[in-house]
This record gives C-alpha cells, structure tokens and sequence, in this order.
C-alpha cells in the first residue's frame, strides 16, 4: 500500500517537533524554571516616594525633602535605603544635615512581630566633636519623623552603636530603650 | 548551662536571603519609654488634681553641672569646653544662693571628674534634694542656632511598654523587673512641678539676660529619669554660635546666669508656697 506523500511529510514534521521538543525540554526547561522567581522579583521591584526630614539653621524646626528609593521586599532594605539617603544629607542650602561627620549605618534589621527595628550605626554618631541637647534632639527627632511617615507600621526604633546599646548619643536623650517613631511627629 | 539561663533575655532575627542572621542579647529585660519630640515652647503636660498643689519644699538645691572629666561635653567655636562653662556656673550659683533664706545648695560634682548620668540622680536622691538643675551648654551644626531653652522630662507612657515586657515574658519566662520600670515612672510623679520650674528659669534667663527664648520643651533626658523631685536641665547658650560662645567664657556672663537661675528657683519656691496656701 502507498501511503500519500503528504502524510509522510507530516509523521516527518511531527517526529522532528517531537525531538526538539524533548531536546529543549531535557536541556532548557528547567532552567526557565529556576530563573522563573528572579523574573517575578524583578518584575516586583520598582521605586517609592519617600520623605525625608533635616534640621533648619536655627535648630527650631524641620526641612523636608522627597526622594525616590528602590523598592524591596525586605523591609529592612527600604529602611536601612531612606536612613542613607538621611545620612547623604539635603539637597537644599537652607536645610542642615542632622548627623555627626563620618556617621554610618551598618545595618538595619526589622522585627516583624515586634514592629521593631533596630538601627546599627558605626561609632562616629558618639563622636566627641558634637553635643547640645539641640543637636541631640534634632538628630533623634529627623531619624523619627522620617521613619513614622515613610514605615507607618514600624511601633519602635531601637539605636545601636557598634552592635551595641548605648546610653546616650552625646550625653542628653536615653537610648537605652526603643523609641516611638510616632510621638515624635 | 541554657542560654536562657545566662540572659534574661534574647532574640534573633533572620533575613529570607538565608545569609543573615542576627542574635541579639540583652542582660536585663527591655522595657521602653516613649520620647515624644520637642515640637515648640510651652508643652505642659496636665496631671489629674490630686497630684497639683501638694507640698513642695524648697531647702536644698540640686545643682548638677553637665558633663565633666573624660566627657568634655561640646566643645566651643572658641575651643571652651562645656565641662568648664557648666562647673563655673555652679559654682557660681552655689556662692549666690548657698546659705540664701535657709537654701542650701549641693553640686554633683565639684571638679573636673568624669560623673555617669544616673550616678547624678542618685546623688540627688541621696541628699534627698528638694530640687535638681542640670546646667549644659548647647550646640548645633549651624551657627546661627542661638538662645536658651529649658526641658523637663516627658511623661513615661506603659501602655506599649506594658505589653512588650509581658511578651518578652511570655516568650522568654522572664519575670518582669518591677522595680526597674517604677524607677523610670518616679520623675512622672513631678512632671507638673517639673513643668513649673522650667517655666520659671527659661523666663528667668531669656527676660533677665536677653537672650532668644526658645522656649520650654520636653524629652527623654537620661539625667533626669529617677529624680524623685522636681528636676529640669537648662541650656544656657550655644557654644556653636559665635557671639554666644564669647559670653560663655565670660565670667561675668557666669555670673548673670547663675543670678538668674538663683531667681527663678526663688521664684519657684514662692509659686510652690502660694499654691500650698490656696489649696484646702
């Protein structure tokens, strides 16, 4: 019996598709797989409008600015992103950085059950040239601020130095205990 | 030996990037007092009647001059040292007011010797003070910052504090440390009192000396956490500004100040006494 030429050309293109089908499959389809997750997290990741607060020349009040920051979904990304953008300093001339020279933060790290986050900076915030319970309160108060409008969620502030609690920043305002990033609003 | 038996508390935090991990210990359990931020002049905070109008003495003055020994304190655009400014302050104020209508005045420390905050405030206890001034000098990162302003301590709310202690309790089985959180309460018991004084020193030094009055405001002063008895903490002057910092190793600027405060705490003690004579 002769089978129609068509027909063999079909058994053909489907035996063909078949391999490469199974080629692909065995060689590449996992792979898509595996990088499926980094897709969605790209794809998830974007930016947010944040506000951050710094001291007016006379220490009586606070400056405002808006910046934009990555998106994470670590929490402690976004928090540890805006507390360095504080660090960076403001943009505007008439608005002064709260922050004592060469102060860092060496981490950040969010409790979820707590809704506390502790904020570990390097040494320089305690540093000597500094003090004045002006200076203190306002350093304290523009970390708060920013962190009560941009973390709503966050109940507490816990400030280390080194990995370590300290008493004071500069001999004023008790740190030895979490604060409230909402009282200070 | 469990950890548990070595801390009486700890916790860890672990990040999802399965990289980090933090163990965090403590050696006693957190309890926390909120700091509400100074937002401006004359933040009073009211207490129910029963705590207005009692008996308040004013014998002996607590007079506690800021910073001293390894802790400079800040330091001048002029290279003064706030340590120095602060102790002659005192000293000052001591010479006016000491042996003054039956006042007697005491100082935390009478040299240049390095003093921890509490160690103040026990002192004070100790001397069962009826009064208690912490004389500092301000400072900010620009130079036009100028004035003097006067905080009293906020008022410790338990709430949050409350439910985090019972639970850290709860997961730890630690037993809460009541004698810890009443010593951080006990300043709240003269919050008004508190409140009163700082008045009468802030109108005292801006009306007195003519400085820029920036006002009564409160915070969480380490220093003034466990006064039993009226306490506040002045800031005379910034040592960031130019012209301020010339008066402030002015030793007749001293003396004005210390007059000043001298003032006000008779002034304070005539409210007090007024007070008592109007309550039933």
């Amino acid at each position: 019996m002769k089978v129609p030429r068509p027909l063999v050309y079909l058994a053909f293109a489907v035996i063909i598709a078949g391999a490469i089908l199974f080629v692909w499959k065995s060689f590449f389809w996992h792979r898509v797989l595996q990088e499926k997750p980094v897709v969605e997290e790209i794809e998830e990741q974007g930016t947010r409008t944040v506000t951050l607060y710094f001291g007016d020349r006379n220490a009586q009040g606070f400056a405002v600015e808006r910046r934009s920051i990555a998106t994470s979904l670590h929490r402690d990304d976004e928090i540890q992103a805006v507390v360095e953008e504080l660090l960076r300093g403001p943009n505007s001339r008439r608005a002064v950085r709260t922050w004592p020279a060469g102060t860092k933060l060496r981490g950040a790290f969010y409790d979820e059950d707590l809704h506390l986050v502790y904020l570990d900076f390097n040494s320089a915030l305690v540093s000597e040239d500094t003090g004045g319970s002006a200076m203190e309160t306002m350093t304290l108060g523009a970390l708060l601020r920013t962190i009560a409008v941009d973390f709503p969620e966050v109940e507490a502030v816990q400030i280390l130095v080194d990995g370590l609690e300290v008493e004071t920043l500069q001999g004023h305002i008790d740190c030895t205990k979490p604060f409230h990033p909402r009282d200070w609003l | 030996m469990y950890l548990s038996e070595l801390v009486s508390r700890y916790q860890s935090l672990s990040r999802d990037d399965g990289a980090t991990i933090v163990l965090k210990v403590f050696q006693e359990p957190i309890t926390t007092i909120p700091e509400p931020v100074p937002r401006g002049p004359k933040i009073v905070q009211t207490l129910p009647s029963a705590e207005v109008g009692r008996k308040v003495k004013v014998r002996r003055v607590i007079i506690d001059p800021g910073h001293g020994g390894a802790d400079d304190g800040k330091k001048g655009l002029n290279g003064l040292l706030e340590k120095d400014v602060t102790l002659a302050i005192a000293r000052e104020l001591r010479r006016i007011l000491d042996g003054h209508d039956g006042i007697e005045v005491l100082l935390t420390r009478d040299d240049d010797v390095t003093m921890g905050l509490i160690e103040r405030t026990e002192f004070a206890n100790q001397q069962r003070g009826d009064l208690f001034i912490s004389i500092h000098c301000n400072g900010w990162y620009a130079p036009q910052a100028h004035g003097v302003e006067t905080y009293f301590l906020s008022p410790a709310k338990t709430k949050w504090d409350s439910q985090v202690a019972k639970d850290e309790n709860l997961t730890t089985g630690v037993a809460e440390d009541v004698d810890f959180i009443v010593w951080d309460l006990v300043q709240n018991l003269y919050i008004q009192e508190s409140a009163t004084l700082a008045e009468a020193v802030q109108d005292r030094l801006a009306n007195d000396l003519g400085l820029n009055n920036r006002g009564v405001k409160q915070a969480g002063f380490r220093v003034l956490v466990g006064a039993y008895m009226p306490a506040i903490l002045v800031e005379t002057a910034f040592l960031s500004n130019p012209e301020e910092a010339k008066l402030l190793g002015d030793k007749a600027f001293h003396h004005k100040v210390a007059q000043a405060l001298a003032s006000a705490v008779l002034d304070f003690r005539e409210r007090m006494e007024s007070v008592r004579e109007e309550t039933p």
